[in-house]
């Protein structure tokens, strides 16, 4: 060793790591392509933001493949015009966020084309599903849009709902004024661009390294290791935590609230509401007993809010119980994102198909066939 | 403790740093003792607390002891075979061999952990005593140093009780290049154990599945070889990792542990592979069982003539004790079996060829490339179908020769010559042409250069840490851990 060494031997371990991260960053990037943009986005006066009436977009995510969002005369996703359905096909709306909508899936992979087919296999006529559900929405935004779905004349009103849209789902204020539009929601400025220096972009940088998402992707594929990192999160992990927290009792009754008076409107048009509880990929982890820690019930939520569903006269459908054959649940949606994969989505569509079929809701009670 | 785990690294850097003060302020007694407290430390972290469990080893190290100092007093050739084979009968009871009757086991659970190679030392300690090798003895702090040194107590390598104490007396001193070359050879072992050997297992499992799904010979073929080869190549990394770990470790300590590899896979016959492959094993089975042998058969039968021959069936011997001492049932038997008819069959090659062409003249042709290439993938393939009675069972051979029938198993030797005669040689080629020296002032290849050294530790590190992190749990245990 020379004097100098002590110096150049570190720098070059250090432009060493450099290096391999730069080389692991453009593996990241070829192996986890990101691509297109979601442009199809407009401003709505009652929830801040809707789709774009026939637009269409092309968009991949890391972990998901090619999609296109296509949006039908009203900005819902689905080929089907929102007028007036033609003689003898039946129509479900179908309300909620990014599950709804099919994020990061392919159209005829998502759980409306998918429950569309199945339904009309089942009841030997067309059915459609005009699909309504918008990417950030929460029941509140729901909620707001059932005036809209009502109008549509559908013979079932299905919400898509999941634990994670109601962690931020309203405001007291925003609760007391449900029935009014959000006034901030559609006044809300765009968010003005950061000052751009150096800690800045270094920041966005490493928040946006595609090698980042490529580790978690495999990290989260390990089921110790997630139920270990996700049972570090306090508030978004308390609603599988028993008893329930006082802030996700309060949600609670807040879902009651809300679809109680979903329902009535549905009643008063002669539609039932359908409500798809979706579950997330923790609950999918968490459905083996063996690696529930202490105090810990993927399924007490699901319990509770099928409660809530018969007392306010909404058909529940529960996609958590119909996980319990399969192997490895958790497998149905991206590892980093949680959204469910086209595999989940078959899910979805089986267990709403099921039970619309089963509990002979309004016009499918005519329908006789099996689900595929 | 995995020693592919952050504790056995804190473990490593606490017990370099205790046992290089000690030897520096106290001297080699207060050296010893802490090395003894390490050690202990070490095969306690085991048992969990559980000291029962250490009983029987325990027990079967005093033995040793006890009888190595009856043999100062019995010097006779008897009292030593009735010594070794006292040890070698309670080894194989500990051990439950399958020939042992399940009524003399113990039943209660206890530790196993190393014990084949703590068996090697304490013979080595018996027969060393017995020979005058160890003029000043060896107390009971030493021998237990000697049997429980951390480094090498799970699986070797394999060292001699007189080297040990050589190296004990003077440990050799850590400066910046020693530590260089101990994170170097850590950096490499973690390497091949934490990244290179579980892709390579994930290979030979994925082809395990698959076998169902081959329906032409081509695909029998090479699905077999990817199963037996893949094999072989995993336990290579995976072992050689483990012994490039240790190394690395006992620099830190001050100890040159002996080498275990020596690019086997460059070995151009069976034979010369054993003296690449497991080297501190096979060295001691040379040493102790081969030699003996020979000289033992030489005085019965002393013909020139018969001397080669009787090379070939001291080599047989050798590696079918070889074989049997991997494992307890019968299935290792015939693992030793197909090693010392591999050797033994190569050196009668070897005399046969030598008779035929005369000793010069075939010392050349076993060194032309080409010969040297077909002796490699001859020698891969009889070692890695070979090697399939060292990870499969009785009925996992059975359900594998059924599936791939005689034509399966023959296409799988082929793909498995043809693989190693082309891979392994034209790895062999690079290499010499990476490290052929470039630089005339210093002769050193630039491969070699302490700066580019640095970047493949500090890459090796990266990528093993990070793999490690990704799989988010410890690199696959060490094979030869079980033995």
């Amino acid at each position: 060793m020379r004097p100098r060494d002590f110096a150049v031997i570190p720098l070059i371990s250090l432009a060493t790591l450099g290096v391999l991260a730069l080389a692991g960053e453009g593996a990241a990037r070829l192996a986890f392509e990101e691509g297109g943009s979601w442009v199809c986005q407009d401003r709505d006066p009652a929830t801040g933001a809707r789709l774009t009436k026939n637009c269409s977009a092309r968009a991949k995510s890391a972990e998901g493949p090619w999609v296109d969002y296509r949006y039908n005369d009203c900005g819902f996703r689905n080929p089907e015009s929102c007028g007036g359905a033609p003689a003898g096909r039946m129509r479900i709306a179908l309300l909620g966020a990014s599950t709804a909508q099919g994020y990061k899936v392919r159209y005829e992979e998502g759980v409306a084309a998918r429950a569309a087919a199945d339904l009309g296999k089942a009841c030997g006529r067309e059915v459609e599903v005009q699909n309504m559900g918008v990417p950030g929405y929460t029941m509140l935004d729901s909620y707001r849009r059932m005036p809209q779905a009502l109008a549509l004349h559908p013979d079932a009103i299905v919400l898509v709902l999941s634990p994670y849209e109601l962690v931020d789902m309203a405001s007291r204020e925003q609760l007391a004024r449900r029935k009014e539009p959000d006034a901030r929601k559609a006044a809300a400025a765009p968010t003005p661009p950061r000052a751009r220096n150096l800690i800045v972009e270094i920041d966005a940088m490493v928040a946006n390294a595609r090698a980042a998402t490529a580790a978690q992707h495999f990290l989260y594929q390990d089921r110790a290791r997630y139920i270990d990192l996700f049972m570090m999160h306090a508030d978004k992990a308390d609603y599988l935590r028993q008893p329930l927290s006082a802030k996700w009792e309060q949600r609670l009754a807040d879902v009651e609230l809300m679809l109680g008076e979903m329902v009535e409107a549905g009643r008063a048009q002669n539609v039932p509401v359908v409500l798809l509880f979706g579950p997330q990929r923790i609950q999918a982890a968490l459905l083996d007993p063996r690696w529930r820690p202490q105090g810990v019930d993927p399924e007490a939520i699901v319990k509770r809010v099928s409660d809530i569903a018969k007392r306010s006269g909404a058909v529940m459908v529960d996609v958590l119980g119909n996980m319990h054959g399969i192997a490895q649940p958790e497998l149905l949606y991206y590892p980093v994102d949680g959204h469910m994969t086209g595999e989940g989505h078959a899910e979805l569509a089986r267990a709403l198909t099921a039970q619309l079929l089963a509990q002979r809701v309004g016009s499918f009670a005519s329908c006789t066939g099996g689900a595929s | 403790m995995s020693i592919t785990s952050l504790q056995f690294l804190y473990f490593v850097l606490a017990s370099v740093l205790l046992v290089r003060l000690a030897g520096r302020f106290g001297g080699m007694q207060v050296r010893g003792w802490v090395m003894l407290g390490c050690n202990l430390f070490f095969a306690a972290s085991f048992v969990n607390g559980a000291w029962l469990l250490l009983l029987p080893m325990a027990g079967f190290a005093l033995m040793g002891l006890a009888v190595t100092h009856w043999l100062k007093r019995n010097t006779t050739p008897r009292a030593f075979g009735l010594a070794v084979l006292l040890v070698l009968a309670v080894f194989v009871w500990l051990k439950k061999y399958s020939f042992v009757p399940e009524a003399l086991w113990i039943q209660h659970p206890y530790l196993v952990l190393g014990l084949s190679y703590i068996l090697f030392r304490v013979l080595q300690v018996m027969i060393d005593t017995r020979e005058g090798h160890l003029t000043d003895g060896i107390g009971l702090r030493d021998y237990g140093n000697y049997l429980t040194s951390y480094p090498t107590f799970m699986s070797g390598p394999i060292q001699r009780v007189q080297d040990w104490q050589d190296q004990q007396r003077e440990p050799l001193p850590l400066g910046w290049a020693m530590l260089g070359e101990a994170v170097e050879r850590m950096a490499l072992g973690l390497f091949k154990v934490a990244v290179l050997a579980p892709i390579v297992l994930g290979w030979h499992k994925g082809a395990l599945k698959g076998l169902d799904d081959a329906t032409t010979l081509t695909a029998l073929g090479s699905t077999g070889a990817l199963i037996a080869g893949g094999y072989a190549v995993y336990l290579y990394l995976n072992f050689s990792g483990y012994t490039d770990i240790v190394v690395g470790v006992g620099r830190l300590l001050g100890l040159t542990l002996p080498e275990n590899f020596n690019r086997p896979f460059a070995a151009g016959s069976f034979l010369d592979f054993w003296a690449r492959w497991h080297m501190s094993l096979s060295d001691w089975l040379k040493t102790y069982v081969y030699n003996p042998v020979v000289v033992a058969l030489m005085r019965r039968y002393p013909s020139r003539a018969l001397e080669p021959y009787i090379g070939v069936l001291a080599f047989f011997v050798t590696f079918f004790l070889i074989g049997l001492w991997h494992g307890q049932t019968m299935v290792f038997a015939l693992y030793g079996f197909l090693l010392g008819l591999g050797v033994s069959v190569n050196k009668l090659y070897q005399i046969a060829m030598a008779k035929r062409l005369g000793r010069k003249p075939y010392n050349e042709l076993a060194r032309r490339p080409g010969y040297q290439a077909w002796g490699r993938g001859l020698t891969f393939a009889w070692f890695s179908l070979s090697l399939v009675c060292f990870w499969a069972g009785w009925d996992q051979i059975v359900g594998l020769c059924s599936r791939l029938g005689v034509l399966g198993v023959a296409a799988t030797a082929v793909v498995l010559m043809a693989f190693a005669s082309t891979v392994f040689t034209a790895w062999e080629l690079l290499r010499q042409g990476l490290l052929r020296p470039v630089r005339a002032k210093d002769g050193q290849p630039w491969l070699r250069h302490r700066y580019a050294r640095t970047v493949w530790v500090t890459a090796m590190v990266a990528i093993a840490v990070t793999s490690l992190a990704l799989t988010s749990g410890p690199a696959p245990d060490i094979v030869y851990k079980n033995f």
